[in-house]
């Protein structure tokens, strides 16, 4: 009983959370602000952010620490879920943890070309390194590749990167290094899934993380036939093998005949058709993908019954919330039209 | 009791020493000066000083800038110094240059937070002008977020040094030096670590200020010193060479205003009675005894009286304390009047408050009399019966019989201060010689038999039943004095030795004093009636209080409550309307009927920030 208890509060307090989202009206007022300034004022003033926000000097405060308040809001949020969750069941709440230190391990492999030291520390989230499976601040140290794998060799990271074989840094394949950690992510996901879950439930989670994956996998396909025109032969190395809505023979279809500018288009005729937002002109493909897992984890949100999976569905919608919200403060900072950032938002 | 004596001063000095003279004659604090307009005329062929703006213009120029930048500093000119225009300016100047610079400061920042000016002010334990201008190094001042600071810690082999100065839960306020070279690529690294900088201020503000602060104590006492003399130039008339001032000063402190002349030989200073130029009229102070002396309050609202008269506040002051203590007749609730009173008049110096004093020890009085405690009027039956060794209490207010008689005698009240009021505005007369007025008014001798024999004959009848009004004394004493009311303007210019016919001719006048002998006859029944309310409140407060007692028997337990905020209401009510009707009465009924007012105010001027 006392499970059930704890988990209904955790799936009772998602709801509340969930229902003082940003709404239209909301992201109006934010598009019509003329400042960072009046945007940080708002969300102090009138949104659920009040509380990360109080106490700043919004007439002064720097773009970049209120993007990072909004996002650190985001992950205190998944902490504060966590606590009224099931004690038994902490492994599963460690896939967020996960993309953490995966976005920082890739953050250090790019760092080795542009030494971009400034961006990797000031995007290092210290405030949570108690939950870190590995000491991420000693990344900073690290200046090349065999450096990494000493770092991580305790870690379950080790096991994922160790196969990439390079002469010299200079050969390190960044895409070939976030499609092994991308792997080790679902792979992690579905053991965890595998052993905490059974039933519908198991499947209902397995389906989530497959399309998450899958998306991924539209979007990485999109950017290597656009950007980089790489052959089909190699971006099929880089595909995360997971298959959800869209069949192997399909996806293959499309990495060999369909070019980039037609994906979309096959993507509308798919079994994603209807969560595809069709009133949007074509933006940039993340745009659709992220769209799509709105919608599906709004759906989720309605309907689902059991704690993890609205919990689930309730971060995806609060990231959907934190990127519409720094989609704004960016528009504003280089001064695009409020109806150019407005096509931007998911909502 | 009266109204202060005063003498006339004539003032006359050297042109060479005036200052002296101005300083020496307006360092005394009872001098009344009279404009010099009002002295010099075509017949005199006095002149005007020259009016000099040089200083008043300066002090206004320093004053906007102390009184912008809400300076402190001492500004008495000790007389030590002298300064020259040019020395002036030059100061001036200066100020006026260093305020633009501290204005400059505090615009920038004026969007700063209170805590970002708690850091500055922090960071002012440095020289901030060489912080800007230092050599090999800059320094930069700012905020960081505290969540920053564990990044911050990673940045460990670059080349700079950070200092806290503030902290709160959000931010840590810092100064950052780096080498010239490295200053780019290090402010690179806090702004990916969002950094808000604030920038070093250009100027200390401060510093800045108390320069100011030093410059303008030094000239602003000077400085006003000299606009204060050129202000007491308007009191000076010149005749050839001679400065002349006029003034009045209570004869009492002639003596002590000569000799603060003791020692100065070209200064000739003459005095005279206060009344001797017919275009100089002088001022008039009141002075009264302890009792009455805060009533003056009350009659200065209607007008102060002219010199030459008679102060009427002692009178009014009795009668008014009289009135209200019969209206508002209760022992407890006089006694709250003379403490709140007191803590009126002790703390607050309010003079409204010694009137609640002595007016609240009358209402105690009469509430004794009455039996009346808080509404209680039972209380003090004892005192009556055992201790003074009467059968009961001698006035039961809320007696039905004895409501005729307070009526009554309320009235028999009012008539007596009616005719006691006549009988002032006859003394008044007297003393300014206007003998139509005393003998042939309706507020003179005319007037006080006719009232007085009406009043003498329906009293004896009421109290004694005695008949005096039979045919001949109604007309001798009633009848010949309306007759000589109507006729008063004819008989007025009889006794003042002009011609008898009224200006307007026979007929005209006695229509005209035909209706306003009528009026008067009917302004007479309606003041005496006036008089009526005073029974009217003696009743209407006790009957409130019955109202209070009886809530205070049904609410039970919360009795005393009921008490305590019944007791509140009747003395914030009825005390502020009891006291207002008094006033009425004062002012309408007895005021109108004596009091001339016109009189000047004694206005003492000084110069007593000058050492």
């Amino acid at each position: 009983m006392t499970m059930s208890f704890a988990s209904n509060a955790m799936s009772a307090k998602a709801k509340a959370m969930y229902g003082s989202r940003l709404k239209e009206a909301d992201y109006q007022e934010l598009l019509h602000r003329k400042t960072v300034g009046e945007i940080a004022g708002y969300l102090k003033n009138e949104t659920h952010y009040r509380e990360i926000l109080a106490g700043i000097n919004e007439n002064g405060i720097h773009r970049g620490y209120l993007e990072f308040l909004i996002r650190q809001s985001f992950f205190l949020r998944f902490i504060q879920l966590i606590r009224y969750g099931q004690t038994d069941k902490d492994h599963f709440y460690q896939y967020g943890i996960i993309l953490i230190e995966i976005k920082q391990i890739l953050l250090t492999i790019r760092s080795f070309n542009d030494s971009d030291r400034n961006t990797q520390i000031s995007q290092m989230p210290l405030f949570a390194s108690k939950y870190m499976s590995f000491d991420i601040s000693k990344l900073v140290d690290v200046n090349n590749f065999s450096q990494l794998l000493d770092l991580l060799k305790p870690t379950i990271y080790y096991a994922a990167l160790k196969g990439i074989s390079i002469q010299t840094d200079a050969d390190l394949d960044y895409t070939q290094c976030e499609t092994a950690l991308k792997n080790l992510y679902f792979y992690k996901i579905n053991e965890i899934i595998e052993g905490e879950f059974t039933g519908k439930v198991k499947e209902q989670l397995q389906h989530i993380f497959a399309t998450q994956m899958e998306l991924d996998n539209i979007n990485k396909l999109y950017r290597l036939k656009k950007y980089f025109k790489v052959p089909p032969e190699q971006i099929k190395k880089l595909m995360n093998p997971v298959s959800s809505r869209i069949s192997p023979s399909v996806m293959e279809h499309w990495i060999d005949h369909v070019p980039a500018d037609q994906l979309l288009t096959e993507l509308s005729k798919s079994n994603y058709r209807q969560f595809i937002d069709k009133s949007r002109e074509f933006i940039y493909i993340e745009y659709h993908t992220e769209s799509i897992e709105y919608r599906l984890s709004r759906q989720m949100m309605r309907f689902a019954s059991h704690p993890d999976i609205i919990l689930v569905a309730y971060l995806v919608l609060m990231e959907v919330e934190v990127n519409n919200i720094v989609n704004i403060i960016e528009g504003i900072r280089y001064k695009v039209e409020p109806d150019k950032i407005a096509k931007m938002l998911i909502y | 009791m009266a109204i202060e004596k005063m003498r006339l001063i004539r003032l006359a000095g050297s042109y060479e020493n005036i200052e002296k003279i101005l300083l020496t004659a307006f360092s005394f604090k009872e001098l009344h000066p009279e404009l010099a307009a009002h002295v010099v005329n075509e017949g005199n062929q006095g002149q005007f000083m020259r009016e000099d703006n040089r200083y008043s213009d300066y002090l206004s120029r320093i004053e906007s800038i102390a009184n912008s930048l809400h300076c402190e500093f001492d500004s008495v000119y000790k007389g030590d110094v002298i300064y020259s225009d040019q020395e002036i300016e030059a100061y001036i100047d200066k100020l006026e240059n260093r305020y633009e610079k501290i204005n400059e400061q505090l615009m920038s920042m004026s969007s700063l937070t209170k805590e970002d000016k708690e850091a500055i002010d922090v960071l002012r334990e440095y020289d901030l002008e060489s912080l800007n201008h230092l050599e090999y190094t800059k320094v930069e001042f700012g905020r960081l977020p505290v969540s920053s600071l564990p990044n911050l810690a990673l940045h460990r082999n670059e080349q700079f040094v950070y200092s806290k100065l503030h902290r709160n839960q959000h931010y840590v306020w810092i100064m950052i030096i780096t080498t010239k070279e490295d200053h780019d690529r290090i402010m690179d690294i806090f702004d990916h670590l969002y950094f808000e900088p604030i920038g070093v201020p250009k100027v200390d503000d401060q510093a800045l200020l108390h320069a100011c602060e030093v410059d303008m104590g030094r000239i602003l006492g000077y400085v006003r010193y000299c606009a204060d003399i050129r202000k007491l130039y308007k009191y000076i008339a010149i005749y050839d060479d001679t400065c002349v001032i006029t003034a009045f000063v209570p004869t009492r402190c002639k003596k002590e205003f000569k000799t603060k002349f003791g020692d100065m030989e070209d200064v000739v200073i003459q005095d005279f009675p206060a009344e001797l130029e017919e275009g100089l009229k002088p001022p008039t102070i009141l002075k009264n005894n302890w009792f009455a002396r805060p009533f003056e309050l009350f009659t200065e609202m209607y007008g102060l009286p002219h010199y030459a008269d008679f102060d009427p506040t002692f009178y009014m002051s009795v009668t008014y304390s009289i009135l209200f203590g019969l209206m508002f007749g209760d022992l407890g609730q006089g006694f709250v009047l003379v403490l709140a009173g007191a803590y009126l008049w002790y703390k607050k110096k309010m003079k409204l408050g010694a009137i609640g004093m002595r007016i609240g020890m009358f209402s105690m009085f009469f509430g004794t009399l009455f039996g009346s405690v808080f509404g209680n009027e039972e209380i003090l039956n004892p005192l009556f019966t055992e201790v003074l060794g009467f059968s009961e209490k001698p006035i039961h207010v809320l007696d039905g019989n004895i409501t005729m008689t307070l009526l009554i005698a309320t009235v028999t009240i009012g008539s007596t201060l009616i005719l006691s009021s006549i009988l002032y505005n006859i003394y008044g007369n007297m003393r300014r010689k206007d003998y139509g007025e005393v003998l042939f008014s309706q507020n003179g001798v005319a007037g006080f038999i006719f009232y007085g024999t009406i009043f003498a004959g329906l009293g004896l009848d009421y109290y004694f039943q005695i008949s005096i009004l039979n045919p001949v004394v109604i007309g001798l004493f009633i009848v010949t004095p309306v007759l000589i009311i109507l006729f008063r303007v004819p008989l007025k210019n009889l006794v003042a030795k002009h011609a008898i016919t009224p200006h307007e001719g026979w007929g005209g006048y006695l229509v005209e004093s035909f209706f306003e002998v009528f009026e008067i006859l009917l302004s007479f029944v309606s003041n005496t009636m006036s008089f009526l309310r005073v029974g009217g409140f003696i009743l209407s407060h006790a009957g409130m209080m019955v109202v209070v007692v009886t809530l205070n028997q049904m609410a039970g337990s919360a009795g005393w409550l009921v008490m305590i905020v019944g007791n509140i209401f009747v003395i914030g009510l009825e005390g502020l309307i009891v006291g207002i009707q008094t006033l009425r009465l004062e002012y309408y009924e007895m005021f109108s009927r004596y009091f001339q007012g016109g009189g000047k105010k004694f206005v003492p001027v000084s110069i007593s920030h000058i050492n």
